[in-house]
Formats: C-alpha cells, sequence, structure tokens
C-alpha cells in the first residue's frame, strides 16, 4: 500500500480514537494498540499534523502535581471524520461488487 | 538508561529543530515516561519501552507531507466512482436554487444551529431539519428564516445546513439568537455574522469583508483570507484566529483571550479587558510599528520600527500580551 495512504489512514485513525473523548499520548497508544500497531514514536508525528491542520486542539490539565497535554478533536475535524466516511462508503461499493463478480 | 539521560540524548539528536518544536516533543517523551512509571514500570522499563532514540528521530525526520493532500489525492477522487444513486439522507425540508449572478444568502434565526458549506454542484441547497422555517428566492437572494422560539434547551441540535457550490456568492447575512455557526469552505464577498449566544467558526474561507460579532461564545477562524478587513467582536468568548490574512484586522473582546497564530494584516488592532493577547505575525517585525498598552499584566515583544508603514495596536487590562514574528 502507498505510505502516503497509509499515513493517510492512520491519521484519521488517530483523529476518530478522539471523536467521543479526549485523551493524552500514552492513552491514545495504549487504546488504539489494540487495534493497530502503533508506537510513541508513530504517533507524535501524526498528532503534530492534525494539530498542524486545525483538526485537532491541545489543551494542558494538571494530573498528580503535573502538567498533561489532553488532545481534542475539532468541529474540523469531526467533518474531515464524516467526509471521509461518506468519500469511502464509494471504496465499499467497489469491494462489494468485486466480491459478487467473484464469488465461487 | 534513566529517563533524565534518554531526554538529554534525545534533545542532543534533534538539536537541529527549533527550540518551540524541540521542547513539545521533549515534553512529549517525558510525560510519556511519566505515565508509565505511573502505570507501575521502572525508569529504566519506561525509557527502554520507547525503543531506540535512532529510530524516533528517525520517525520526526521523516518528509513532511500535508493531511490535506492526502485527502486530495485519495479520498476526493473517491467522489462517484459508481452510478447508481446514493440514498438520500431522509430529511425534512430540502430546498434547491439554482446558482445566479450575485447570489446572497441571509438567514435570521432564533434557535437553529447553521452550517454553510461547499455544495458539490452548482446548485444552492438548503437543509432544515425539523422545523417551521420558510426559505424562498426573492430578488437575487435567498432567504431562510426561523421564528420558531420554542425552548429546546441547550445542546439543541436543530439545524440548518446550506450548501453553496464553490462559485463566489455576493453577501453572507446571519442573525441568530442562540445557535453556532459553522462555515466551510465558502467564497463571498460580504460576510457578516451576528449572534446573541453561540460560536462561530470559519475554515478555508475567502472574502472581501467579515464581521463576526457574538455576545457569548468563541469565535475561531483558521485558513481564511480576506481582501479587505476583518472585524471581530465577543463579549464574554475567546478569538482565536490560525492562518489569517487581510488587510486590516480588528479583534475586540471583554472577558476572552485574543489568539492571532500565522496571522498577516498591514494593521492589527485588538483589544481586551480580561483577557491575553498572544500573537505571531507572519511578517518580519521591522514592517511594523508597535503599541501596546497593558495595565497590570506583562508585555513580551520586540521593539519593531516607529518607521514601520504596518501598525500593531494591542491593548488589555488584567492579561499579558505576548508578540512575536515570523517571516
Amino acid at each position: 500500500m502507498d505510505i502516503q495512504l497509509k499515513r493517510g489512514l492512520l491519521d484519521i485513525l488517530i483523529l476518530a480514537s478522539l471523536y467521543k473523548v479526549d485523551s493524552y499520548g500514552y492513552k491514545i497508544v495504549k487504546d488504539v494498540s489494540l487495534h493497530i500497531s502503533i508506537t510513541e514514536s508513530t504517533l507524535y508525528p501524526i498528532l503534530k499534523r492534525l494539530e498542524l491542520n486545525g483538526c485537532v486542539e491541545v489543551y494542558t490539565k494538571e494530573y498528580n502535581g503535573r502538567l498533561r497535554k489532553y488532545y481534542k478533536i475539532t468541529h474540523l475535524g469531526i467533518k474531515k471524520i464524516n467526509d471521509f466516511k461518506e468519500e469511502w462508503k464509494e471504496v465499499i461499493k467497489v469491494y462489494k461488487y468485486i466480491e459478487g463478480e467473484t464469488h465461487e | 538508561m534513566n529517563k533524565e539521560m534518554f531526554l538529554y540524548e534525545l534533545d542532543r539528536r534533534i538539536s537541529y529543530i527549533d527550540i518551540d518544536e524541540r521542547c513539545k516533543i521533549i515534553n512529549f517523551y517525558s510525560e510519556i515516561i511519566q505515565d508509565k512509571i505511573d502505570d507501575g514500570l521502572s525508569e529504566v522499563e519506561a525509557v527502554e519501552s520507547l525503543g531506540s532514540i535512532n529510530d524516533i528521530v528517525n520517525e520526526i525526520s521523516k518528509d513532511e507531507y500535508s493531511f490535506q493532500t492526502f485527502i486530495d489525492k485519495y479520498i476526493t477522487p473517491l467522489k462517484n466512482i459508481f452510478k447508481t444513486d446514493f440514498e438520500e439522507e431522509n430529511v425534512q425540508n430540502c430546498f434547491e436554487f439554482k446558482y445566479m449572478d450575485n447570489l446572497s444568502i441571509n438567514v435570521s434565526s432564533e434557535k437553529l444551529n447553521i452550517i454553510l458549506e461547499k455544495s458539490n454542484n452548482d446548485n444552492i441547497k438548503v437543509e432544515v431539519d425539523n422545523s417551521d422555517a420558510s426559505v424562498y428566492c426573492q430578488a437575487n437572494c435567498i432567504y431562510i428564516k426561523d421564528e420558531n422560539d420554542s425552548f429546546f434547551g441547550f445542546g439543541n441540535k436543530n439545524y440548518v445546513k446550506i450548501l453553496i457550490p464553490g462559485k463566489k456568492i455576493n453577501n453572507i447575512n446571519l442573525s441568530n439568537e442562540s445557535g453556532n455557526v459553522e462555515i466551510y469552505d465558502v467564497s463571498a464577498n460580504i460576510i457578516s455574522l451576528k449572534l446573541d449566544h453561540g460560536n462561530i467558526c470559519m475554515y478555508n474561507g475567502v472574502c472581501n469583508e467579515i464581521t463576526l460579532e457574538t455576545e457569548a461564545g468563541e469565535i475561531i477562524m483558521n485558513n481564511c483570507k480576506v481582501d479587505n478587513g476583518i472585524f471581530i467582536e465577543t463579549e464574554c468568548g475567546n478569538i482565536s484566529l490560525s492562518d489569517v490574512s487581510s488587510l486590516s484586522l480588528n479583534t475586540k473582546t471583554e472577558a476572552g483571550n485574543i489568539q492571532l497564530m500565522n496571522v498577516y494584516s498591514k494593521d492589527v488592532i485588538s483589544k481586551t479587558e480580561l483577557g491575553n493577547i498572544n500573537a505571531l505575525i507572519s511578517d518580519n517585525e521591522s514592517n511594523y510599528c508597535i503599541d501596546i498598552d497593558v495595565e497590570l499584566g506583562k508585555i513580551n515583544s520586540p521593539l519593531g520600527n516607529t518607521n514601520g508603514t504596518n501598525k500593531i495596536y494591542f491593548s488589555t487590562e488584567l492579561g499579558n500580551v505576548n508578540l512575536d514574528f515570523k517571516n
């Protein structure tokens, strides 16, 4: 798979993981790596990109006497996910068509 | 390796990166190491679990690519591969109008959330959800009026969605009592929004002039290009602009903070009473004559140039001002 496509898909996956609840670096890796292979070092550039594109915003909250950085999805991030879901329906149609035609 | 040595070595290996970004990276890893320790790992185990510093540095230095390019290259081309029709969402009221020159849009509403988006064809589509709104077209202007006064409480989900083709339209006038406004990918002449309680978000907009006013709400503008002027006023909300350019920029709030990130303008005025002003201007400091008024807070700003042709005026009573420039 094209490396750019893979990176882009990872971006959307991380964005989706923030849809229902804000989270922080360590927790994002912990939760998401149950489903996809991701490490702290691959996560950092993704979060940076999402923040740069306005899809995610960052705030700090105190925890156990230290400051923790939380990531929160923005309206734009929600819109990007919805746009992606809408367009990706076409891919599912393509797959279903091929499955239908090649089914034994 | 312990935490201190790890962070020191990582910092050394990424010393070519500018200090703000470098700090973010070090803080990111420092926080994660601490979280792992809180989770039960020893300091050494936590550091080892991060992998080799080589791999970390490689990930950081990989070629930058744009999320938008990913969308443009892979997602947008997927539109309409199949000829079979999409099933339209079940929308209560859907109106469609043909595009006409000098088209204006006028919305006056009490409690709707208003969303403006780009249409994927040449027509203007108005979708109203569960409401007695009246939608009609008269003299090159599409009117949307919703005088429904019933109390929905907060978290009201009723909305009107207006899909506008990519061509430039004339004026957009929105007045709303309580409801948010979101504007995406729109190109217009004059945009004017007046809200009582509601947030305003505008992304990827292009226009000649824009006025955004709300009493209790936040105002966000991201990636917008305005030819003449931006005028923004809110009473108790924050104002946050990023990647915005405009000939003149006037932002005013009473109790909120003002944040201008990567903003370009020749005449910048920002006023707040209780909040802070943080600004990063995308231009050379030497072009600007800088005037900052602070009563009780701190000023962190370069001196500017008294002969500068561009102007910056910031004022706050209780807050701090941070001003920086970036070419």
